[in-house]
Protein backbone atom coordinates (compact mmCIF):
# COMPACT_ATOMS: atom_id res chain seq x y z
CA UNK A 1 0.00 0.00 0.00
CA UNK A 2 2.60 2.00 1.34
CA UNK A 3 4.76 1.44 -2.29
CA UNK A 4 1.80 2.22 -4.31
CA UNK A 5 1.39 5.53 -2.54
CA UNK A 6 5.13 6.56 -3.29
CA UNK A 7 4.58 5.41 -6.53
CA UNK A 8 1.29 7.41 -7.45
CA UNK A 9 3.15 10.24 -5.96
CA UNK A 10 6.29 10.03 -7.79
CA UNK A 11 4.23 10.24 -11.01
CA UNK A 12 2.20 13.14 -9.83
CA UNK A 13 5.68 14.75 -9.05
CA UNK A 14 6.71 13.60 -12.79
CA UNK A 15 3.74 14.89 -14.52
CA UNK A 16 3.56 18.52 -12.83
CA UNK A 17 6.96 18.71 -13.78
CA UNK A 18 6.28 17.67 -17.30
CA UNK A 19 3.21 20.39 -17.33
CA UNK A 20 5.50 23.06 -15.89
CA UNK A 21 8.35 22.29 -18.39
CA UNK A 22 6.40 22.87 -21.27
CA UNK A 23 4.51 25.16 -19.88
CA UNK A 24 8.31 27.27 -20.09
CA UNK A 25 8.32 26.13 -23.60
CA UNK A 26 5.15 28.14 -24.25
CA UNK A 27 6.79 31.01 -23.15
CA UNK A 28 9.37 32.88 -25.65
CA UNK A 29 11.50 35.76 -24.56
CA UNK A 30 12.63 38.19 -27.09
CA UNK A 31 15.13 41.54 -26.91
CA UNK A 32 15.60 41.07 -23.68
CA UNK A 33 18.44 43.46 -22.37
CA UNK A 34 19.58 45.42 -19.18
CA UNK A 35 20.22 48.95 -19.52
CA UNK A 36 23.59 50.59 -19.19
CA UNK A 37 23.83 52.74 -16.24
CA UNK A 38 26.51 55.03 -15.26
CA UNK A 39 29.04 54.11 -13.09
CA UNK A 40 28.52 54.15 -9.64
CA UNK A 41 24.72 53.24 -10.22
CA UNK A 42 23.02 50.53 -7.27
CA UNK A 43 20.34 50.37 -9.32
CA UNK A 44 19.55 49.05 -13.24
CA UNK A 45 16.90 48.26 -15.63
CA UNK A 46 16.05 45.05 -17.12
CA UNK A 47 13.44 44.96 -20.23
CA UNK A 48 12.34 42.17 -22.71
CA UNK A 49 9.16 41.09 -24.30
CA UNK A 50 7.94 37.78 -23.32
CA UNK A 51 5.17 35.90 -25.22
CA UNK A 52 3.06 33.16 -24.22
CA UNK A 53 2.06 30.41 -27.08
CA UNK A 54 0.39 28.13 -24.34
CA UNK A 55 -3.40 28.15 -23.62
CA UNK A 56 -2.57 29.05 -20.11
CA UNK A 57 -1.61 32.00 -18.67
CA UNK A 58 1.36 32.69 -16.79
CA UNK A 59 2.38 34.82 -13.97
CA UNK A 60 6.43 35.77 -13.66
CA UNK A 61 6.28 36.01 -9.93
CA UNK A 62 10.02 37.17 -9.16
CA UNK A 63 13.06 37.41 -10.78
CA UNK A 64 17.39 36.86 -9.53
CA UNK A 65 20.60 37.10 -11.11
CA UNK A 66 23.93 35.76 -9.93
CA UNK A 67 24.95 39.13 -10.69
CA UNK A 68 22.52 41.08 -9.07
CA UNK A 69 21.90 41.07 -5.16
CA UNK A 70 18.51 41.22 -5.99
CA UNK A 71 15.89 41.65 -8.94
CA UNK A 72 12.12 43.43 -8.00
CA UNK A 73 9.43 43.80 -10.39
CA UNK A 74 8.53 46.69 -10.97
CA UNK A 75 6.15 49.45 -13.11
CA UNK A 76 6.62 53.06 -13.34
CA UNK A 77 3.29 54.99 -13.95
CA UNK A 78 3.15 58.60 -14.69
CA UNK A 79 0.14 60.12 -13.06
CA UNK A 80 -0.89 63.85 -12.68
CA UNK A 81 2.37 64.63 -13.88
CA UNK A 82 4.17 62.74 -11.61
CA UNK A 83 6.15 59.50 -11.76
CA UNK A 84 5.56 56.41 -9.26
CA UNK A 85 7.44 53.13 -9.03
CA UNK A 86 5.59 50.31 -7.82
CA UNK A 87 6.48 46.88 -6.69
CA UNK A 88 4.21 44.21 -8.31
CA UNK A 89 3.57 40.80 -7.34
CA UNK A 90 3.78 39.32 -10.11
CA UNK A 91 3.87 40.28 -14.33
CA UNK A 92 0.94 38.59 -16.28
CA UNK A 93 1.89 36.76 -19.19
CA UNK A 94 -1.55 36.62 -20.91
CA UNK A 95 -2.61 32.85 -22.96
CA UNK A 96 -1.52 33.99 -26.54
CA UNK A 97 -0.37 37.48 -25.61
CA UNK A 98 2.47 39.05 -24.60
CA UNK A 99 4.15 40.99 -22.00
CA UNK A 100 6.78 44.00 -22.61
CA UNK A 101 9.12 45.60 -20.26
CA UNK A 102 10.15 48.65 -21.22
CA UNK A 103 11.47 52.06 -20.57
CA UNK A 104 8.87 54.17 -18.34
CA UNK A 105 6.71 50.75 -17.63
CA UNK A 106 7.10 47.62 -16.14
CA UNK A 107 10.60 46.41 -15.85
CA UNK A 108 12.91 44.54 -13.61
CA UNK A 109 14.32 47.07 -10.68
CA UNK A 110 18.17 45.09 -10.59
CA UNK A 111 19.97 46.35 -7.60
CA UNK A 112 23.04 46.20 -5.93
CA UNK A 113 25.44 44.82 -9.32
CA UNK A 114 27.98 42.46 -7.40
CA UNK A 115 30.28 43.84 -10.06
CA UNK A 116 30.70 46.55 -12.61
CA UNK A 117 29.17 45.53 -16.01
CA UNK A 118 30.88 46.19 -18.79
CA UNK A 119 28.77 47.09 -22.07
CA UNK A 120 27.51 43.80 -24.18
CA UNK A 121 28.36 41.63 -21.45
CA UNK A 122 25.32 39.15 -20.86
CA UNK A 123 23.30 39.07 -17.76
CA UNK A 124 21.53 36.05 -16.60
CA UNK A 125 18.14 36.47 -15.50
CA UNK A 126 16.09 33.09 -13.82
CA UNK A 127 12.48 34.43 -13.81
CA UNK A 128 10.50 31.95 -11.95
CA UNK A 129 7.09 31.36 -13.16
CA UNK A 130 3.46 30.72 -10.88
CA UNK A 131 3.55 27.25 -12.29
CA UNK A 132 6.76 26.54 -10.37
CA UNK A 133 8.99 25.99 -13.81
CA UNK A 134 11.39 28.62 -14.05
CA UNK A 135 13.05 30.27 -17.17
CA UNK A 136 16.43 31.43 -17.69
CA UNK A 137 17.06 34.64 -19.83
CA UNK A 138 20.31 35.63 -20.93
CA UNK A 139 19.71 39.75 -21.44
CA UNK A 140 22.93 41.65 -22.58
CA UNK A 141 24.19 45.00 -21.15
CA UNK A 142 23.49 47.95 -23.45
CA UNK A 143 22.25 51.48 -24.41
CA UNK A 144 19.09 52.52 -24.83
CA UNK A 145 18.38 53.15 -28.62
CA UNK B 1 12.66 103.47 -86.07
CA UNK B 2 15.44 101.07 -84.99
CA UNK B 3 16.75 103.18 -82.26
CA UNK B 4 13.24 103.93 -80.69
CA UNK B 5 12.56 99.86 -80.78
CA UNK B 6 16.44 99.69 -78.99
CA UNK B 7 15.11 102.28 -76.49
CA UNK B 8 12.30 100.54 -76.00
CA UNK B 9 13.54 96.93 -75.66
CA UNK B 10 16.05 98.68 -73.03
CA UNK B 11 13.50 100.21 -70.93
CA UNK B 12 11.59 96.89 -71.27
CA UNK B 13 14.54 95.16 -69.84
CA UNK B 14 15.44 97.76 -67.28
CA UNK B 15 11.73 97.28 -66.33
CA UNK B 16 12.53 93.06 -65.92
CA UNK B 17 15.69 93.87 -63.68
CA UNK B 18 13.44 96.38 -61.22
CA UNK B 19 10.65 93.69 -60.86
CA UNK B 20 13.21 91.00 -60.63
CA UNK B 21 15.06 92.47 -57.93
CA UNK B 22 11.82 93.68 -56.23
CA UNK B 23 10.51 90.37 -56.19
CA UNK B 24 13.38 88.85 -54.70
CA UNK B 25 13.62 91.72 -52.22
CA UNK B 26 9.63 91.02 -50.75
CA UNK B 27 10.58 87.18 -50.86
CA UNK B 28 13.58 87.42 -48.58
CA UNK B 29 11.48 90.36 -46.41
CA UNK B 30 8.67 88.21 -46.54
CA UNK B 31 10.98 84.88 -45.61
CA UNK B 32 12.61 86.68 -43.04
CA UNK B 33 9.03 87.29 -41.57
CA UNK B 34 7.97 84.22 -41.14
CA UNK B 35 11.07 83.06 -39.81
CA UNK B 36 11.40 85.53 -36.92
CA UNK B 37 7.76 86.35 -35.93
CA UNK B 38 6.91 84.78 -33.05
CA UNK B 39 5.35 81.85 -33.00
CA UNK B 40 2.15 82.07 -31.00
CA UNK B 41 1.36 79.57 -27.66
CA UNK B 42 -0.99 76.92 -30.20
CA UNK B 43 1.83 76.22 -31.91
CA UNK B 44 3.99 74.83 -28.86
CA UNK B 45 3.05 71.75 -27.34
CA UNK B 46 4.90 72.72 -23.76
CA UNK B 47 2.90 74.82 -20.88
CA UNK B 48 4.54 78.33 -21.30
CA UNK B 49 4.06 80.25 -18.14
CA UNK B 50 3.02 83.95 -18.81
CA UNK B 51 4.27 85.77 -16.86
CA UNK B 52 7.04 83.82 -16.22
CA UNK B 53 7.97 82.74 -12.52
CA UNK B 54 10.23 83.81 -10.82
CA UNK B 55 11.84 82.12 -7.35
CA UNK B 56 13.66 83.38 -3.98
CA UNK B 57 17.27 82.67 -4.17
CA UNK B 58 18.76 78.94 -3.20
CA UNK B 59 22.27 77.66 -1.91
CA UNK B 60 22.60 74.14 -3.90
CA UNK B 61 26.38 72.59 -5.05
CA UNK B 62 26.84 71.57 -8.42
CA UNK B 63 28.56 67.96 -9.03
CA UNK B 64 31.71 69.78 -9.47
CA UNK B 65 31.26 71.13 -6.06
CA UNK B 66 30.52 74.84 -7.03
CA UNK B 67 28.08 76.71 -5.53
CA UNK B 68 24.66 76.35 -7.39
CA UNK B 69 22.09 79.32 -6.64
CA UNK B 70 19.64 81.24 -8.76
CA UNK B 71 22.56 82.86 -10.61
CA UNK B 72 23.66 79.60 -12.00
CA UNK B 73 20.39 79.66 -14.06
CA UNK B 74 20.91 83.34 -15.00
CA UNK B 75 22.32 84.29 -18.76
CA UNK B 76 21.31 80.66 -19.75
CA UNK B 77 18.56 78.89 -20.67
CA UNK B 78 18.47 76.03 -18.46
CA UNK B 79 16.39 72.43 -18.66
CA UNK B 80 15.56 71.36 -15.09
CA UNK B 81 14.66 68.39 -14.41
CA UNK B 82 13.92 66.53 -10.92
CA UNK B 83 14.84 62.99 -10.25
CA UNK B 84 17.64 60.65 -8.58
CA UNK B 85 20.17 58.37 -9.15
CA UNK B 86 18.89 55.56 -7.27
CA UNK B 87 15.81 55.33 -10.24
CA UNK B 88 16.65 52.71 -12.95
CA UNK B 89 14.00 53.54 -14.99
CA UNK B 90 12.45 57.39 -15.76
CA UNK B 91 14.88 59.44 -14.55
CA UNK B 92 18.03 57.68 -16.87
CA UNK B 93 15.04 57.69 -19.79
CA UNK B 94 14.60 61.42 -19.45
CA UNK B 95 18.27 61.98 -19.21
CA UNK B 96 18.73 60.10 -22.40
CA UNK B 97 16.03 62.18 -24.02
CA UNK B 98 17.97 65.55 -22.53
CA UNK B 99 20.71 64.32 -23.67
CA UNK B 100 19.14 63.42 -27.29
CA UNK B 101 17.85 66.74 -27.75
CA UNK B 102 20.80 68.66 -26.84
CA UNK B 103 22.47 66.63 -30.21
CA UNK B 104 19.51 67.94 -31.83
CA UNK B 105 20.20 71.69 -31.04
CA UNK B 106 23.71 71.60 -31.31
CA UNK B 107 22.86 70.83 -35.18
CA UNK B 108 21.45 75.09 -34.94
CA UNK B 109 23.82 76.81 -33.39
CA UNK B 110 21.47 79.77 -32.50
CA UNK B 111 19.07 77.60 -30.49
CA UNK B 112 22.00 75.59 -28.68
CA UNK B 113 23.65 78.88 -27.76
CA UNK B 114 23.65 79.00 -23.79
CA UNK B 115 21.41 76.29 -23.31
CA UNK B 116 22.49 74.02 -19.91
CA UNK B 117 20.48 70.87 -18.64
CA UNK B 118 20.49 70.57 -14.75
CA UNK B 119 19.60 67.38 -12.59
CA UNK B 120 18.35 68.49 -9.83
CA UNK B 121 18.46 65.45 -6.88
CA UNK B 122 15.41 64.77 -4.90
CA UNK B 123 17.31 62.20 -2.98
CA UNK B 124 20.43 64.50 -1.63
CA UNK B 125 20.59 61.19 1.29
CA UNK B 126 21.92 59.25 -1.11
CA UNK B 127 23.06 61.98 -3.97
CA UNK B 128 26.26 63.35 -2.73
CA UNK B 129 28.18 65.52 -4.68
CA UNK B 130 30.32 62.68 -5.57
CA UNK B 131 27.57 60.11 -6.38
CA UNK B 132 26.33 62.89 -8.87
CA UNK B 133 29.83 63.53 -10.66
CA UNK B 134 29.76 59.54 -11.79
CA UNK B 135 25.88 59.97 -12.66
CA UNK B 136 25.50 63.08 -14.60
CA UNK B 137 28.38 63.75 -17.10
CA UNK B 138 27.48 59.94 -18.40
CA UNK B 139 24.52 61.17 -20.36
CA UNK B 140 26.68 64.34 -21.53
CA UNK B 141 29.70 65.85 -20.28
CA UNK B 142 28.10 69.34 -19.81
CA UNK B 143 24.97 68.39 -17.67
CA UNK B 144 25.26 69.74 -14.28
CA UNK B 145 24.26 67.53 -11.41
CA UNK B 146 23.18 69.52 -8.46
CA UNK B 147 22.55 68.46 -4.84
CA UNK B 148 22.85 69.64 -1.38
CA UNK B 149 20.95 70.64 2.00
CA UNK B 150 17.64 69.23 1.86
CA UNK B 151 15.75 72.17 2.88
CA UNK B 152 17.20 74.18 0.75
CA UNK B 153 15.63 71.32 -2.01
CA UNK B 154 12.84 71.96 -0.35
CA UNK B 155 12.67 75.62 -0.94
CA UNK B 156 13.26 75.72 -4.56
CA UNK B 157 10.77 72.14 -5.10
CA UNK B 158 8.02 74.48 -3.20
CA UNK B 159 8.13 76.82 -5.02
CA UNK B 160 8.10 75.46 -8.25
CA UNK B 161 5.49 72.99 -7.35
CA UNK B 162 7.53 70.33 -8.09
CA UNK B 163 6.34 67.03 -5.81
CA UNK B 164 8.62 64.73 -4.58
CA UNK B 165 7.69 61.79 -1.67
CA UNK B 166 9.88 59.15 0.02
CA UNK B 167 7.95 56.22 -0.15
CA UNK B 168 9.44 53.62 2.55
CA UNK B 169 9.43 50.28 1.39
CA UNK B 170 9.33 47.21 3.90
CA UNK B 171 12.48 46.85 6.31
CA UNK B 172 15.83 46.35 4.81
CA UNK B 173 14.93 47.50 1.63
CA UNK B 174 15.58 51.24 0.17
CA UNK B 175 13.70 53.73 -0.16
CA UNK B 176 11.50 54.72 -3.49
CA UNK B 177 11.24 58.63 -4.06
CA UNK B 178 7.89 59.61 -6.35
CA UNK B 179 8.91 62.62 -8.19
CA UNK B 180 7.24 64.95 -10.75
CA UNK B 181 8.03 63.64 -13.96
CA UNK B 182 8.23 67.30 -15.86
CA UNK B 183 10.99 69.19 -17.28
CA UNK B 184 10.98 72.93 -16.17
CA UNK B 185 12.58 75.62 -18.77
CA UNK B 186 14.08 78.48 -16.90
CA UNK B 187 15.18 81.90 -19.14
CA UNK B 188 17.94 83.39 -19.21
CA UNK B 189 15.95 85.77 -16.78
CA UNK B 190 16.37 83.23 -14.05
CA UNK B 191 12.65 82.51 -14.07
CA UNK B 192 10.63 79.39 -15.33
CA UNK B 193 9.36 79.74 -18.89
CA UNK B 194 7.58 76.86 -19.30
CA UNK B 195 6.59 73.36 -18.57
CA UNK B 196 6.96 70.03 -20.43
CA UNK B 197 5.27 67.67 -19.11
CA UNK B 198 5.78 63.99 -19.77
CA UNK B 199 6.93 61.30 -21.58
CA UNK B 200 9.26 63.05 -23.09
CA UNK B 201 10.26 63.21 -26.73
CA UNK B 202 13.70 64.73 -27.81
CA UNK B 203 12.17 65.84 -31.06
CA UNK B 204 9.30 67.87 -29.60
CA UNK B 205 11.55 69.13 -26.84
CA UNK B 206 13.83 70.71 -29.23
CA UNK B 207 10.95 72.25 -31.70
CA UNK B 208 9.13 73.62 -28.79
CA UNK B 209 12.17 75.19 -26.85
CA UNK B 210 13.06 77.17 -30.48
CA UNK B 211 9.81 78.11 -30.72
CA UNK B 212 9.89 79.66 -26.74
CA UNK B 213 13.45 81.11 -27.74
CA UNK B 214 11.60 83.11 -30.33
CA UNK B 215 9.09 84.68 -27.56
CA UNK B 216 11.14 86.24 -25.18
Amino acid sequence: MMRTCRFLALICVALLTCTAQSQTSMLRVTDAWIRAAPPGAMVLAGYMTVENTGPEDTKITAAESPQFGMIELHRTVIEDDVARMRKQPHFLVPAGGRLVLAPNDRHLMMMMPNVPLQLGENVTVVLTLDNGASLKVNAPLRLIQ
Amino acid sequence: MDTSESKSSQSNRILIVIAVVLSLTAGVWLGNQVLNRKPSLDEISATVLNPPKTISDFRLNSHRNEPFTLDSLKGKWSFLFFGYTHCPDICPTTLHTLAQMDRILAEYPDAHANVQVVFVSVDPRRDTVQQLAKYVPYFNKAFVGVTGHEDEINRVTKQLGVLHVRVEQKQGQDYLVDHSASVLLFSPKGAMRALFGAPHEAQRLADDFKKIRKLE
